[in-house]
């Protein structure tokens, strides 16, 4: 091919395909959704993982929110691992965040038999730590219930940034904005990751401020019941909070 | 509302095209993809155009925050600029090097670059170019042919190395 030719230089540079972009086309829909307030959601496609079963959009809570936990770099393993928009990287990129999730007291198999007996529901604690931590399938009852949490209880956050925003005022204000800032001590998630799996119709199931939770048996009402939650994830807002502040 | 599979349809059609326009802008090019398609879920019905809709929203974002003076840090943006604006979906198809070509892009003005960026991997016509740049079209298409002048000056084709065997 002659390269000096207009017609020959398109040809060639349109050889070249766009890198894509790492949402795929559910995320986005979810994320664009979210923001939209859209209550009706696509059925969810589902991921399986460990036993269990994760809506991408667990997934994508899970990357997020644990990573606005942890303090650690939503962008990089989002973009890094699970931006190919292959599924089994963003699994494998939710598991990597998750196994970041400071360790906490083992919990015996007979200690778990006996907390979650009634309630396991797809949660189980194993007693070895570092393996457990990589192999927590978090049932959307309790990612309901720390979303929940994480929103609308500003009292369990320990670390308080200046520039932070409550969480409260967060949720307030309608979808996040660009510039919101918002972070979660790992106390939080340690709360809840450790403690007893919250069950339908307990108010005490810990000593903590856990909302009460809908009936999750109709996954759709679990979809509505989150529809505050806004498509953060690509904001980075999430890893700013540490560069910006020192 | 848009339907969630009309905006699932788009996005496929649309994303990865959007996301090197935006690259071609500069920063925080997949943020103002997915700010592009909120404003897009947002609205009541389809545009006319929605990849000229989505183009123009994208750029008055750009434009925005640029005057918003929201900078991201310095580390970020050049992530950002270093992060690979194409892939080989097939290698022995591709004739230009792909880190080249962005290379090359990079050295263009931000108006040739956009020109150049629609035209060829947005497929838009300059019709299109035009109403998202407030051009008219002759003279965006005037700026294609001298970005174009300028890449070929440039870029060098990849000669495929010819297996044993295959004939020509």
């Amino acid at each position: 091919m002659n390269p000096n030719s207009d017609e020959s230089l398109e040809a060639m540079l349109r050889t070249l395909t766009p890198q894509p972009h790492p949402m795929n086309s559910l995320d986005a829909v979810y994320a664009c959704g979210f923001a939209a307030g859209q209550q009706s959601l696509p059925q969810r496609a589902t991921a399986p993982m460990l036993g269990t079963t994760w809506s991408l959009r667990d997934c994508i809570r899970i990357a997020a929110t644990v990573t606005a936990i942890l303090g650690t770099g939503l962008s990089g393993y989002w973009m890094g691992r699970a931006g190919q928009g292959r599924e089994r990287d963003r699994v494998a990129a939710v598991t990597d965040v998750i196994s970041q999730v400071p360790t906490a007291p083992a919990i015996t198999p007979a200690e778990e038999s006996n907390q979650h007996a009634d309630t396991r529901q797809g949660f189980s604690v194993h007693n070895n730590p570092n393996e457990h931590l990589a192999t927590i399938p978090l049932h959307h009852e309790w990612w309901n219930a720390l979303v929940n949490y994480w929103l609308l209880d500003d009292s369990v956050s320990s670390t308080q940034s200046p520039n932070q925003t409550s969480r409260k005022a967060i949720l307030q204000s309608g979808p996040l904005k660009r510039e919101s800032v918002f972070f979660v001590s790992s106390r939080d998630i340690e709360n809840f990751v450790y403690s007893k799996p919250p069950t339908r119709d307990s108010t005490n199931t810990s000593n903590h401020a856990v909302p009460s939770l809908p009936d999750l048996s109709d996954h759709d009402r679990e979809l509505n019941s989150s529809s505050h939650w806004t498509p953060f994830l690509y904001r980075r807002n999430t890893i700013r909070w540490d560069e910006e502040i020192q | 509302m848009i339907d969630a599979n009309q905006l699932a349809s788009l996005w496929e059609q649309h994303a990865d095209r959007l996301l090197l326009v935006a690259r071609a802008w500069g920063e925080y090019s997949e943020d103002a993809v997915q700010e592009a398609f909120i404003a897009l879920a947002l609205q009541h019905s389809l545009p006319q155009d929605p990849l000229a809709w989505l183009v123009r929203t994208m750029r008055n974002q750009f434009l925005q925050w640029h005057r918003a003076g929201q900078r991201r840090t310095k580390r970020e943006r050049q992530t950002a600029l270093n992060r690979d604006w194409f892939y080989s979906a097939d290698e022995s198809k591709t004739q230009v090097d792909a880190n080249e070509v962005t290379q090359c892009l990079q050295e263009l003005t931000r108006e040739d670059r956009e020109v150049i960026v629609m035209h060829l991997w947005a497929n838009m016509t300059f019709r299109q170019i035009a109403d998202v740049t407030d051009e008219s079209p002759s003279t965006s298409h005037r700026r294609y042919l001298r970005s174009l002048a300028q890449l070929k000056n440039k870029v060098d084709p990849i000669s495929h190395p010819v297996q044993k065997g295959m004939s020509l």
